[in-house]
């Protein structure tokens, strides 16, 4: 044991607190929650402990041996098959009958064990006194006593591991004469598989009796394993038969009846009956009348939040890729170079870059509802809801993870026991808006629709999401998985405050990974836009642009020359200085009114304040200048209508060149199909790009917008969308309704794929939500427009 | 030299998008996030025994 590496495994009920302990022994910052099936895969890590090196293995929560889950699968697979040196059962102390049944399994297994008491500051705190020397002496393991999230403990569990005082221990519950004498008949011809399997005797013999579905493959594939299994089945049924009750159900009603004794003796428990503060704040959050109101309360105020208060830091990020675009258009020396840097690079990164403060909001959110347990009731209280689409409650903590990555929550449908209920879940998951698809909404929001009313419209999408989850999973239910719904069994665990460590930990690795994707394939992606929307650099247009500016120029000159300079007597009017003069400060005048103006409605009494304050400055500026006033006006008129004309042709010209470029003529093809929709080709191309990433979508119109912009001044994507007339609110919904339920992105596809072990649902997903979201985004828009809702 | 450094700076983001994606499809890419089911194989390695 002294020179190789010790395997240590992590084992416990859901919810005990191994993640904890296990990122407090090797300094992981595995993701923690307060609600049962959040680890769902074994994770493992390593630790020098006195000059031994470690190997430490999370395993996910199981109640049993008896595997039911794919994630308890994996547990008991590694404890049972790949003998681990130390199995560390962690216990949540407060829950400490419960949690002992696994306990009692793993000594039958006869492996070095520790048994390490955790949260034994909450039994302490409910006024239940453990007697562990007791308890280790009885069971006949080390005990120790922890406190995971205050990382106390972890050095004593470490020495006892690592010094070989773990050992096996034993509980010797006696099954009662009828179970034993069945134990005593399977032993003897167990021999062989216990040589080769390395299980003790009585623990495989207690198995077949058990019916455990794995260890009766593995004995049938030894030599003489068929005649002992069909024994054992004979076995079953004889005690069946006797004893009126399954052996299962008896075994394991035995080895609660075995705990229950040993509890009395080692418990001192005070106060158990009162009433937890967990208890009070339930009867309020869990109540049949008011929990779902709540909920639902408790998600508009999130949404709200994340777009309120991340409002402001958007802001100051939005001005510093503005400065920074506009530092290197100025800096940089005119070319494709220039341009791929401010339009595409900084056009497409930035514009994604710039919500990461909303994300971080919705991740705190996140981490609030995972580690304080409302996670879990939030479960119990869609319950109702979900058994009537043929689902149990269980199966909506995994959509609730997709607010945060598709990825994990489709993961987490690993928790249900049913194979049907979790392709159910994985294929409703997606349906959930993840954490990515936040900035398109963000964006289109804060461009189309009032402060007022944007966290509403946000909270509005995340709400369709999670109906059109409920209604695709009850329509499949009924369609191609169809049977009976099963109960709903999970603890509620008592509700924690959050470690401000957990939730620092879940935003920053969030925010590293933003901005990673960002810096990577978002940035790829941009380039390549770039390039799509910029060639061919060569256009056959329409018009000759150059031509037509030109013509109005020398129409003005003309005009200008008969209507003022020749009444004047001015030979040169542009280098007139006085004419000049008076003209520079009508238009400073004109200039100042049409940019307070600008978001001002018609009839406001704002509005009429400025028009007034112009009219005064206007009239100052005649009674100084009464001879050049007239004529300079009528100028400054001519000309703005000139500087007019000039940004439409430039307007039309590049749209022109956008509309020929590669991405165009791509964007054009799939046109057709999303016009019904609302969508112009712009969008067409995003919403393809955004396959690869959903926030991919905001970088594309981000880098297409700056290509487009006529002018050189970077603006805000949201303020180029507002200013685009293929754009308007109801166009803005329906996109955002489209972004919401079209297919998944490629790595959640892969991930069902993975976890279906099937290219055909992933594909399946991909096909049925895109066509789900034309349909739907159909309904929004050519409904939004009979309702008059076209702007 | 400008079309040249184009021309790299394009064929580098085609090959890295188009790696990626290959990767992703094949589910090789772990998503970077501790949330159990991402990263698989996390091995944190720090504060290991010297050989």
């Amino acid at each position: 044991m002294d020179n190789k590496r010790i395997t240590i495994a992590l084992a416990g009920n859901p919810n005990s607190g191994k993640t904890t302990i296990f990122n407090n022994l090797t300094g992981s910052r595995q993701h923690v929650g307060n609600y049962p099936g959040v680890t769902v895969e074994k994770k493992e890590g390593f630790r020098c402990f006195k000059d031994q090196e470690l190997l430490i293995v999370d395993l996910p929560g199981t109640y049993s041996l008896t595997a039911y889950s794919p994630e308890e699968v994996v547990a008991r697979n590694f404890v049972v098959q790949d003998n681990p040196d130390v199995v560390v059962d962690i216990i949540d102390a407060s829950n400490l009958e419960r949690n002992l049944y696994l306990a009692t399994q793993l000594l039958e297994l006869e492996i070095p064990m520790v048994l390490a008491l955790n949260m034994a500051d909450v039994a302490e705190s409910w006024g239940i006194k453990i007697n562990d020397e007791l308890l280790a002496q009885k069971l006949g393991v080390s005990v120790v006593r922890t406190v995971g999230s205050r990382n106390q403990g972890m050095e004593e569990l470490l020495e006892i591991a690592v010094t070989k005082k773990a050992r096996s221990g034993s509980c010797n519950i006696n099954y009662g004469v009828d179970i034993e004498g069945a134990l005593e008949k399977l032993e003897p011809l167990l021999a062989v598989a216990h040589q080769e399997l390395k299980f003790p005797k009585r623990w495989l013999a207690l198995k077949l009796l058990e019916n455990d579905k794995d260890i009766i493959e593995h004995v049938k594939k030894i030599s003489g394993g068929e005649a002992t299994v069909r024994t054992a089945a004979e076995a079953r049924a004889a005690l069946q038969k006797k004893l009126g009750e399954d052996p299962e159900m008896l075994i394991a009603d035995l080895r609660y009846r075995f705990i229950g004794v040993l509890c009395r003796e080692i418990v001192i428990a005070k106060n158990t009956d009162a009433v937890t503060i967990s208890d009070k704040i339930d009867k309020v959050l869990t109540n049949r009348a008011l929990g779902l109101p709540l909920f639902l309360g408790m998600m508009w105020l999130v949404f709200n939040l994340v777009f309120t208060l991340g409002a402001f830091p958007q802001g100051w990020l939005e001005k510093g890729v503005e400065l920074l675009g506009s530092w290197f258009g100025q800096n940089l020396a005119e070319g494709d170079l220039k341009s791929l840097i401010v339009d595409g690079v900084i056009g497409g990164v930035g514009g994604v870059i710039v919500f990461l403060p909303n994300i971080l909001l919705l991740f705190f959110a996140i981490a609030l509802l995972e580690g304080t347990g409302y996670m879990a009731r939030a479960a119990f209280i869609m319950d109702r809801v979900m058994h009537k689409v043929g689902l149990h409650g269980k199966s909506f903590i995994p959509l609730l993870l997709g607010f945060g990555c598709s990825v994990p929550a489709i993961m987490g449908a690993r928790t249900l026991e049913n194979p049907r209920d979790r392709l159910v879940t994985i294929l409703v998951t997606p349906l959930m808006s993840c954490s990515a698809r936040l900035p398109v909404y963000t964006v289109l929001i804060s461009a189309f629709f009032g402060e007022h009313i944007a966290g509403n419209v946000l909270f509005s999408i995340y709400l369709l999401g999670i109906v059109l989850a409920i209604v695709m999973a009850r329509i499949f239910r009924s369609v191609f998985f169809t049977g009976s719904t099963e109960p709903f069994v999970m603890e509620l665990p008592p509700y924690r405050i959050p470690t401000l460590r957990s939730i620092v930990t879940h935003m920053w690795e969030r925010s590293v990974l933003y901005v990673q994707k960002a810096g990577t394939i978002i940035l790829a992606i941009s380039i390549i836009v770039w390039f799509l929307t910029n060639y061919p650099s060569e256009v056959q247009y329409s018009k000759d642009y150059e031509g037509l500016v030109a013509q109005s120029k020398t129409a003005f000159t003309v005009q200008v020359d008969e209507e003022i300079a020749q009444p004047l007597k001015i030979t040169n009017i542009e280098e007139h200085l006085a004419f000049q003069a008076v003209v520079t400060k009508i238009s400073k005048v004109e200039e100042d009114f049409k940019a307070k103006s600008e978001n001002l409605q018609e009839g406001s009494p704002e509005l009429d304040a400025l028009k007034s304050e112009k009219e005064i400055s206007l009239r100052k500026i005649q009674t100084v200048e009464s001879a050049l006033y007239g004529p300079a006006s009528r100028y400054t008129e001519l000309k703005g209508k000139l500087d007019d004309n000039k940004d439409k042709l430039d307007k039309e010209q590049t749209g022109e060149k956008l509309a020929q470029s590669y991405a165009g003529r791509a964007g054009k093809v799939i046109e057709p199909i999303i016009a019904p929709v609302g969508f112009d080709w712009k969008m067409g191309v995003g919403l393809f790009a955004a396959f690869a990433a959903k926030e991919v979508l905001v970088s594309t119109l981000g880098t297409i917008y700056s290509v487009g912009a006529a002018d050189e001044n970077s603006i805000p994507l949201k303020e180029a969308l507002a200013l685009d007339p293929a754009f308007n609110p109801l166009v803005a919904y329906s996109l955002m309704v489209f972004v919401l339920i079209y297919s998944p992105c490629l790595p959640t596809i892969a991930v069902i794929k993975r976890e279906t072990n099937s290219w055909k649902w992933a594909i399946f997903s991909s096909v049925y939500s895109t066509m789900l979201a034309w349909v739907i985004a159909f309904i929004v828009y050519q409904g939004g427009k009979l309702m008059g809702f076209g702007g | 030299m400008e079309k040249i450094i184009l021309g790299l700076i394009g064929v580098a983001a085609i090959y890295f998008v188009v790696r990626n994606l290959w990767k992703e499809a094949k589910g090789e890419v772990k998503c970077a996030c501790s949330h159990s089911g991402c990263s698989n194989s996390d091995e944190n390695k720090k504060g290991c025994c010297d050989k």
